[in-house]
């Protein structure tokens, strides 16, 4: 598999290691009153679409980033690729 | 053997051919000496030399022979060369022939011409398709001791050496804007049109003669011989610095977006490698990839038609016009098509005699040739000849001699790479084969008669297509070339597939001894599905994948079930296309290059003194470091324990992992990703830390300083480094991309001491230029940069894992060699001793600290006694969910020690607690041992572990049970703190 | 105190190699920094690079190069970058003038460093290298970070040479791949 690297182009996906679903990026509100539950929905919770899933990779031997990858599960076909911390900015985690 | 002499015994040879006549080269088949000449194959050698019978089939050990002329052979399967060279399974006839080849030929007990495992022919009623799965049921207990190993001495394949192949493999990565895979017509035209304009070209052929069926033809193209014409054309590829010819090299398998396996025979042509890679594993990215595979032909199947002499008709052509052998001297020729004749022409043209060509269509004979009866709408119904053809039976009941009978049941295009990414074939009934369907790997185009344009002219036109589009895809413009003028003539097929009327058993897989009849059994017993009947039959198996017989079967499939061919399925590829040997998928990674090596910098110093070396991850540790005298690693440990609690011990500590923390937010951050607080640690300070996981369970732990404001070094344990280090860059891009924090890992920057006892600081005043060791000056958990020997820089920092007063010292990696022997010259009057990580591991659990053993995934900070050091007053990666009721029971496991009751008894690793006298049973089990060394310090077994409410036992005492070496030791439970439990020699 | 001053010892005892039309050298003379900064503070940073050594904050995958050809800073992440200069330009100054630029970090001693060259250098490395090094693609101004047989490596080109930095610990392993691909040599 190649992942088309926002910065650097097409890298071999030996480069990266993988992680799981993107929504790992929106971690709960530790003071919020149902933490406990939106916690324990953030870590153990996925869904396991077959299609389009957004996924997190990091460019391990590589720039170090972490990615956002937009991947059809049943194609492998690539849609998007995102820097992590972008993404993350923009779904707000200014904290 | 002089060359007359040869060419005498090559009984088989005609003029001509790509052969070099001038090249003899001498090999030896069963023992037997023969020769053949460069150009040849082991294959078309054997054929010259008349040796028909080559091996014995799979199962019932019947004579078998050559039938192909390539990757596609299903019995010519030899064992190549000798003893740890040996290579079994090896296709004849694509085995390059090299002077002093040595080849035996397989599956026979005795000599090839009587092997007494023949009994299995006769046998076959009781052999067929499912025969195991049925036969060999009951009793149950017979499986393992008797049928199995009999079995599999008498089935099977080749044998292997058994030893350690000697030859070394590489692995290599190669980049193009096109792949062209496969040198026939179709992909010589391409890559030569690719390559005049610009685009990086890869050329990759399976064979060692690039040409494809040009070689193998007698056609012409603009009047020149289709050999020299690809010559031409090759010579023109080669000489273009863009473009890379690859021969001998077989593109195996399609994977994702536009990356290739391709693997490369670069001596295997040799007798040997000499050191160079037998094989190389190239991986190709490829923008577009042109695939100009070819096409496969079947066989029909008729009674009897699996004896030698009896082959495919194109493979006849390759073996007369490209290495100028006649596989027999009267030969007669079974076709449904039109390809079939033009074997008997190119026969008759060499002088060749013909006895008869079977047509199975009923129309008129395409042309008529001089001496060479035609049989139109005539079928074979059988052949005979005990160890080779003599004589083919028409269902007419006329027959005919022969010791050659050339079959051709049609051309089926390898579509194998476009189905590597779940393409399916599509059925193209004109030419009665598969071709690629619309869903091919990304950047993939087909050219030639692998997308079934079979004659050469329409093979050309369709490359000429190909390349076009691949070219403007890429954004180059086409070269302006006309195609060349050929001659040419179609296939024109009328499927056939097999003779009801066969008087024998017909062969639809020679490999794998499957039959009509086991197709036909396979259909009574409702396997109709493609993937049922060739998971019964064992159709399409082993080494070839059914390249001759997988369409046979599944055509003959659809007759019995009365449906068409599409209707009864298609066939569908994985990669490889050929065989991959597993040591070029291994390439270099064998052995001590199975994986890399880290090397510590007092590494070749405590090589000098004879260290034990301890692999910990990828590092390698000195373990322990062994005197004169002492025959027991334990000794040695123990000396150095003693020594180190005694005076002042040494150890390279450089294998922790280290982070260089930097950014104005570095402190928030470290709160975030630590259970307990690090922002408000004072500047010149370190402090023990705690990471959990957001699950709540403890991640890793170590030190980590405060060497300025903004600036912190973090300390992991040697296992963890790089997932610690992936983790906090997740939390820094992904949770908190925002904060002012930036991390690199500065592991291999520092050379790290520990140096350990009452003397260290004696010790290291020696060493350090005006700094004041005093505890007054630099308390426990004091830290500092600072300059040794005279302004080399360097980190102090006074931490202690051993318990015993302590620090550790780093300097930059280049000094690190010369550090540790300084520090050893400083130490002599105080008897230092360099200790390894066996008796930095005794003093640990001495001092009762948690490590590796006790950090296993599922334990908590209560599990260890640090409950309270995960912070309630800030969030923290692990601080929500290390709240939830199940990891907070008052019955939790708690980390304490162990003595055993009799000071005499050893304790084990991996006992578990049941109360005296309670059965050892699950329901009893109250914890377990998790780490246990000999004291030397108190001179006895001790031991720490995780036991139900420990905190509450101290005194209690128990059976610590290990039901796997069946033995019970009763211990005490006791402060996991052994040695100074107050702490006060590490803070004195 | 010892009287003993503390020697240096390259990482690979300033390894040279002359072999199949390929040199191999070890790198003993050059100096690593890491620089890090955050996106909004690079056109600060920017401008302390340039008026301190004369180099720009490069993106990533690409390199800056002074004028003189002495100081390179490889863009190694968005946001950090790696200085490469000679030892002997190291002064006090100028650890200053990098240490206020933006966050610095000491990397000399992490990593080993290889120059190799000569006509058959392609095929040494693409047996070892996943990048695509043509010089139409990968030019002087190109840098990469990978894995090469399982180990850490940034590759970049130095007129007609690779520079090629492994981390120390498991240089020797390195080495060892790098003189088996040079064996490998038709």
């Amino acid at each position: 598999m190649m992942i088309n690297h926002p910065l650097l182009g097409l890298r071999d996906a030996a480069e990266f290691v993988y992680l799981g679903d993107a929504s790992l990026i929106n971690r709960p509100d530790r003071d919020a009153p149902d933490a406990a539950a939106a916690f324990y929905e953030y870590l153990h919770l996925r869904d396991n679409p077959a299609g389009t899933h957004r996924e997190l990779w990091y460019h391990e031997q590589g720039d170090r980033s972490w990615l956002v990858v937009t991947r059809n599960t049943l194609t492998h076909d690539i849609e998007s690729v995102e820097l992590a911390s972008d993404v993350a900015r923009q779904q707000g985690r200014d904290v | 053997m002089s060359t007359e002499q040869s060419q005498r015994s090559q009984r088989n040879r005609v003029d001509g051919g790509l052969i070099d006549r001038s090249d003899t080269r001498t090999f030896e088949f069963n023992n037997k000496l023969l020769t053949g000449f460069a150009g040849d194959t082991l294959a078309s050698a054997l054929l010259a030399n008349g040796q028909r019978l080559v091996g014995r089939s799979f199962k019932y050990h019947r004579p078998r022979g050559i039938v192909s002329a390539g990757v596609e052979e299903a019995n010519a399967l030899v064992e190549l060369r000798s003893g740890n060279l040996t290579e079994p399974n090896t296709r004849a006839t694509v085995t390059e022939l090299f002077d002093g080849l040595v080849a035996k030929s397989q599956n026979h007990k005795g000599p090839l011409a009587f092997d007494v495992m023949a009994v299995n022919d006769a046998l076959a009623p009781f052999l067929s398709a499912g025969f195991y799965y049925k036969t060999f049921m009951w009793p149950k207990a017979f499986w393992e001791k008797l049928y199995e190993p009999v079995i599999r001495a008498a089935a099977g394949l080749g044998s292997l050496s058994g030893e350690e192949d000697p030859d070394v493999y590489d692995k290599g990565f190669i980049h193009c804007d096109v792949l062209v895979v496969g040198g026939g017509p179709a992909g010589l035209w391409s890559a030569l049109m690719a390559g005049r304009a610009g685009a990086r070209v890869v050329l990759a052929d399976e064979d060692f003669q690039l040409g494809g069926r040009l070689n193998a033809e007698t056609h012409t193209l603009n009047d020149q011989s289709g050999a020299s014409w690809a010559q031409q054309l090759i010579a023109e590829l080669e000489s273009l610095p863009n473009v890379r010819v690859m021969p001998r090299t077989t593109v195996y398998g399609a994977f994702d977006h536009g990356v290739y396996g391709a693997l490369e025979r670069k001596t295997d042509h040799l007798r040997l490698s000499e050191g160079k890679p037998r094989q190389v594993l190239w991986r190709v990215y490829t923008k577009r990839t042109v695939l100009a595979s070819g096409a496969t032909e079947r066989s029909i199947a008729f009674g009897n038609n699996d004896r030698p002499g009896v082959m495919l008709a194109g493979a006849v052509r390759t073996y007369l016009n490209r290495f100028a052998v006649t596989p027999g001297q009267h030969v007669a020729v079974f076709t449904n098509n039109n390809d079939g004749w033009q074997t008997a022409k190119d026969l008759v043209n060499k002088n060749i005699n013909v006895t008869a060509v079977i047509d199975s269509r009923d129309t008129d004979a395409p042309f008529e040739l001089n001496g060479v009866q035609a049989c139109m709408g005539a079928q074979v119904a059988s052949t005979s000849g005990r160890l080779g053809l003599k004589r083919i039976t028409l269902t007419s009941g006329k027959s005919f001699e022969a010791d050659c009978l050339a079959v051709s049941g049609g051309w089926s295009p390898n579509v194998h790479l476009t189905c590597h990414q779940r393409g399916r074939p599509v059925w193209n009934d004109t030419i009665a084969a598969f071709v690629p369907g619309a869903d091919l790997p990304s950047g993939m185009l087909v050219a030639g008669a692998a997308n079934g344009e079979l004659s050469l002219s329409d093979a050309l036109r369709s490359a000429q297509r190909v390349v076009n589009e691949v070219l403007n895809d890429l954004g180059l413009s086409a070269p302006a070339e006309a195609l060349p003028t050929t001659s040419d003539s179609t296939v024109d097929i009328t499927a056939f597939w097999h003779v009801k009327e066969s008087k024998g058993r017909a062969w639809v897989d020679w490999q794998n001894d499957v039959t009509t009849k086991d197709v036909a059994q396979a259909h009574l017993e409702g396997f109709h599905a493609v993937e049922h009947l060739k998971r019964y039959t064992t159709l399409g198996m082993a080494t070839d994948q059914g390249k001759t017989a997988n369409v046979l079967g599944l055509a003959i499939m659809a007759e019995y079930s009365g449906k068409s061919i599409p209707e009864t399925g298609t066939t569908i590829f994985r990669p490889p296309y050929t065989p991959v040997p597993i040591a070029a998928f291994a390439g270099r990674s064998r052995g001590k290059n199975f994986r890399p090596t880290r090397l510590t910098p007092s590494h070749d110093w405590a090589t000098e003194l004879g260290a034990q070396f301890v692999e910990v991850g990828p590092w390698l540790r000195a373990q322990w470091f062994p005197r004169a005298g002492e025959s027991h690693w334990r000794e040695s440990v123990d000396r150095e324990v003693l020594q180190t609690r005694a005076s002042v011990g040494i150890c390279d500590v450089t294998t922790l992992g280290k982070i260089d923390i930097q950014g104005a937010d570095a402190g928030v951050f470290l709160d975030r990703v630590y259970a307990n607080t690090f922002s408000s640690l004072a500047v010149g300070k370190v402090r023990y830390g705690l990471m959990l996981r957001e699950d709540g369970i403890a991640m890793d732990d170590g030190t980590t300083a405060r060497l300025g404001e903004h600036h912190y070094v973090m300390t992991t344990t040697t296992a963890n480094a790089v997932s610690v280090f992936r983790h906090m860059e997740f939390c820094r891009q992904c949770l908190w991309p925002n904060l002012d924090v930036h991390l690199i890992s500065a592991t291999d920057q520092w050379a790290q001491y520990a140096v350990a006892g009452p003397n260290s600081r004696s010790l290291l005043q020696k060493i350090v230029d005006d700094i004041d060791l005093s505890n007054e000056a630099f308390a426990f958990m004091a830290c500092a940069e600072i300059t040794v020997c005279g302004g080399t820089p360097a980190r102090l920092f006074r931490i202690s894992f051993s318990g015993e007063l302590a620090y550790e010292i780093a300097v930059p990696t280049r000094y690190g060699d010369s550090m540790i022997r300084e520090l050893m010259q400083a130490g002599e009057e105080f008897d230092v001793v360099p200790y390894g990580t066996e008796a930095l591991g005794v003093m640990r659990i001495e001092k009762g600290h948690a490590a590796g053993n006790e950090l296993i995934g599922t334990t908590t900070a209560a599990n260890i006694g640090l409950g309270r050091m995960v912070s309630k007053k800030k969030d923290s990666i692990g601080n929500v969910l290390s709240e939830r009721e199940g990891l907070n029971s008052e019955s939790d496991n708690r980390l304490v020690g162990f003595i055993p009751v009799d000071k005499s008894r050893e304790l084990q690793a991996g006992s578990h607690f049941v109360q005296t006298g309670h059965a050892v049973v699950t329901e009893n089990d109250q914890g377990w041992m998790s780490s246990v060394c000999y004291s030397p310090t108190l001179g006895h077994s001790i031991g720490i572990g995780y036991l139900q409410r420990g905190q509450d036992r101290m005194g209690e005492v128990l059976d610590a049970v290990s039901p796997l070496t069946d033995s019970s030791v009763a211990v005490e439970v006791v402060s996991p703190h052994f040695v100074d439990p107050e702490g006060e020699r590490l803070r004195g | 105190m010892v009287n003993n001053r503390l020697s240096p010892r390259p990482a690979l005892g300033g390894y040279e190699l002359t072999h199949a039309g390929i040199q191999v050298k070890e790198r003993v003379d050059t100096e690593v920094f890491s620089l890090a900064c955050r996106e909004s503070e690079k056109a600060s940073v920017n401008d302390g690079l340039q008026s301190s050594l004369g180099v720009v904050w490069p993106e990533v995958g690409s390199c800056s190069v002074s004028t003189d050809s002495s100081v390179r800073v490889l863009g190694l992440q968005r946001d950090q970058v790696f200085v490469v200069l000679n030892s002997s330009q190291v002064t006090d100054g100028l650890l200053n003038a990098l240490t206020n630029v933006a966050w610095c970090t000491q990397q000399s001693d992490s990593w080993a460093t290889l120059e190799i060259s000569g006509p058959n250098q392609y095929q040494v490395l693409e047996c070892t290298c996943p990048i695509d090094l043509s010089p139409s693609v990968f030019t002087e101004h190109h840098v990469a970070r990978t894995s090469m047989e399982h180990l850490s490596s940034i590759i970049y080109r130095n007129n007609d040479s690779f520079v090629l930095m492994t981390p120390t610990s498991s240089a020797r392993g390195f080495l060892h791949m790098i003189e088996e691909s040079i064996q490998f040599v038709d």
